[in-house]
């Protein structure tokens, strides 16, 4: 008999049958909560609870998720970054009834206003512009005149507030607007189906309403194998999180598990593992020279002194790189595995990182919707429109579309606060450094894909177990260190600290 | 060579690469099972292009589209008939 971690459930012809019957569906509604509940998850049970509607009435589905998600958008007001929200609302100096509902009615306001924004980007094809383009360029105008135009207080408040919600809206919006020729779900089903219930996202997992219409389960047994392996996949999370506890405990001293109700600790190079009234010891020894230094803290450092331990500064961005990694998966899988409970049958979001067979793979594997937004959205379009260049200079021209600019202003419209607080240009400043890794990354995967593409696949047992994933990890290692949204992180102190790692100063 | 056996040809030397088997149904998924990914489309969409002629209009593209070998002759045919 052979054991594995996560078994496929799924595959299994009784537990197919059992998920189909009234007490199967309780019984996985049950271990989903059980599951939300051990990974810490932040609303476990309005979660399940509205997993119970898709679950026992899968025929509402689609009504269902526009009334979760709605729900949560008014109840995990948050969500839309509520301290933004509440500087702006100030402006109106507003009495305590006033300021209590002022945030739903400006979300109110602002969905109804996207809506109406997207009706009038529909009819830009008649001109042969893209919807998107046209959403990108009066996202861009508006944030400008919210930065500098001279504009009373209000009005600029005003302004800013509708940006704050359209920043979370814009993703799925732009998915939206790509699939304007398409026979699309009516315009209210587009705009309660963006950021969805199961995530606070702003990459759309699993992208957007037309595509969940594509992948919903068809069937009772599609919902059942669906449902099945979204417990697996929530399972395999469990495991990844106690994974991150043991490699926090083992690499940093201190790890947690169950929202820190249990901790993994390191006390006198023993691991320790208790609670508040209790310890007991694991009898695992770690050596001493294991010890991570926090990343930043490592970095800050290296940038003010002679910066020469080379193996303190490997270890802090090797540990920082597999935390980041291992973040990326759990968060990916509790989103995904709600997303198959509710009977959507999405890809996962990180599939084995660490098997990549090349730069340009490993993006595939490490971040697929995240991927999958710039590639549909700007990749394919820069690419289908190059067709007079030759093919290599396609295709760069294409990457560095997506890679550079699609990567860059995603993340300038998730920093709207930055914007807010430093205007346009001094937002786009403070990016530099994060232009710079875009710019480091899209050389990597074009270079990838262009050598791949010459050799066919034709590599050796030694360059495809072991030269390519320290190529492969190597660079996404070294490339994390220009990824730094603090304030005032300098491309030199970077450049100083990558120049460490290999003994130079 | 007709299209199909062409696109045939192409996606499973594609799908070796990528460490899988060759063997596909004409129906089968492809880009949502996630047996190819957006760059196989790339390379698909370029012989396409250059067997074919037929070039894809980058207002109404969907990935999606390439999802099963039905589709994608589907797509040359409607290309080949539109002159494209």
């Amino acid at each position: 008999m052979q054991l594995t971690l996560v078994p496929a459930i799924e595959r299994s012809p009784r537990l197919l049958t059992a998920a189909q019957t009234l007490v199967g569906r309780l019984v996985l509604i049950a271990i989903a909560w059980l599951l939300l509940v051990l990974l810490n998850y932040q609303w476990p049970l309005p979660t399940v609870a509205a997993l119970a509607l898709f679950i026992l009435w899968p025929q509402y589905r689609r009504e269902w998720l526009s009334l979760a998600t709605v729900g949560f958008w008014l109840f995990g007001f948050q969500w839309f970054g509520e301290q933004a929200i509440a500087e702006q609302l100030q402006l109106f100096a507003l009495g305590p009834a006033a300021s209590a509902v002022a945030p739903l009615i400006s979300l109110a306001l602002a969905v109804l206003l996207i809506g109406g924004i997207h009706a009038l980007l529909f009819q830009l094809p008649r001109w042969n512009i893209r919807p998107l383009a046209g959403a990108i360029i009066l996202y861009a105008v508006l944030a400008i005149l919210a930065s500098y135009a001279p504009l009373a207080e209000p009005w600029r408040a005003v302004l800013w507030l509708f940006l704050i919600y359209w920043s979370r809206f814009f993703w799925f919006g732009a998915y939206t607007l790509h699939d304007w020729n398409r026979p699309l779900p009516g315009r209210w089903r587009q705009l309660s189906h963006a950021l969805p219930f199961w995530s606070p996202s702003d990459i759309p997992y699993p992208k957007a309403a037309a595509y969940l219409q594509r992948i919903e389960a068809k069937d009772a047994e599609a919902a059942a194998v669906s449902q099945l392996k979204g417990v697996k996949l929530l399972y395999w999370a469990l495991w990844l999180v106690l994974f991150t506890a043991l490699f926090k405990a083992t690499f940093y001293g201190y790890g947690e598990l169950f929202g820190g109700y249990v901790r993994l600790v390191r006390d006198q190079g023993e691991l320790l593992l208790g609670a508040d009234s209790w310890a007991v010891a694991t009898g695992i020894v770690i050596p001493q020279w294991l010890h991570v230094d926090d990343y930043f803290r490592t970095f800050d450092y290296c940038a003010v002194t002679a910066c020469d331990d080379s193996w303190r500064n490997w270890k802090a961005i090797g540990a920082r790189f597999i935390e980041d990694l291992l973040w990326t998966a759990v968060m990916g899988h509790v989103a995904i595995g709600i997303v198959r409970l509710a009977g959507y049958n999405a890809l996962r979001n990180t599939v084995n990182p660490v098997a990549s067979r090349s730069i340009a793979d490993f993006w595939n594997r490490y971040n697929y919707y995240f991927k999958e937004l710039l590639v549909n959205l700007f990749y394919f379009p820069a690419f289908l429109s190059l067709r007079f260049c030759p093919p290599w200079l396609r295709m760069y021209l294409a990457v560095i579309f997506a890679v550079c600019f699609g990567n860059f202003l995603f993340h300038l419209v998730r920093g709207i606060d930055s914007t807010i607080r430093y205007g346009v240009w001094d937002a786009v400043w403070e990016f530099r450094t994060f232009f710079l890794y875009t710019l480091i990354l899209a050389h990597g995967i074009f270079l990838s894909q262009y050598i791949n593409e010459r050799r066919r696949g034709r590599k050796s047992w030694l360059e495809r177990r072991i030269a390519t994933p320290v190529i492969v990890l190597g660079f996404f290692c070294l490339a994390t260190v220009f990824v730094d949204h603090r304030r005032g992180t300098s491309i030199e102190s970077q450049l100083k600290f990558i120049l460490s790692l290999f003994g130079l100063n | 060579m007709d299209i199909r056996s062409s696109l045939r040809q192409f996606i499973e030397q594609r799908l070796l690469e990528y460490g899988d088997t060759p063997d596909f149904d004409g129906d089968e998924s492809l880009i949502l099972s996630a047996r190819l990914d957006s760059l196989a489309v790339l390379f698909i969409v370029m012989h396409i292009e250059q067997e074919f002629g037929v070039y894809f209009d980058e207002l109404s593209f969907e990935l999606e589209d390439f999802d099963t070998l039905d589709q994608m002759v589907v797509l040359v045919e409607n290309g080949l008939n539109d002159g494209r």
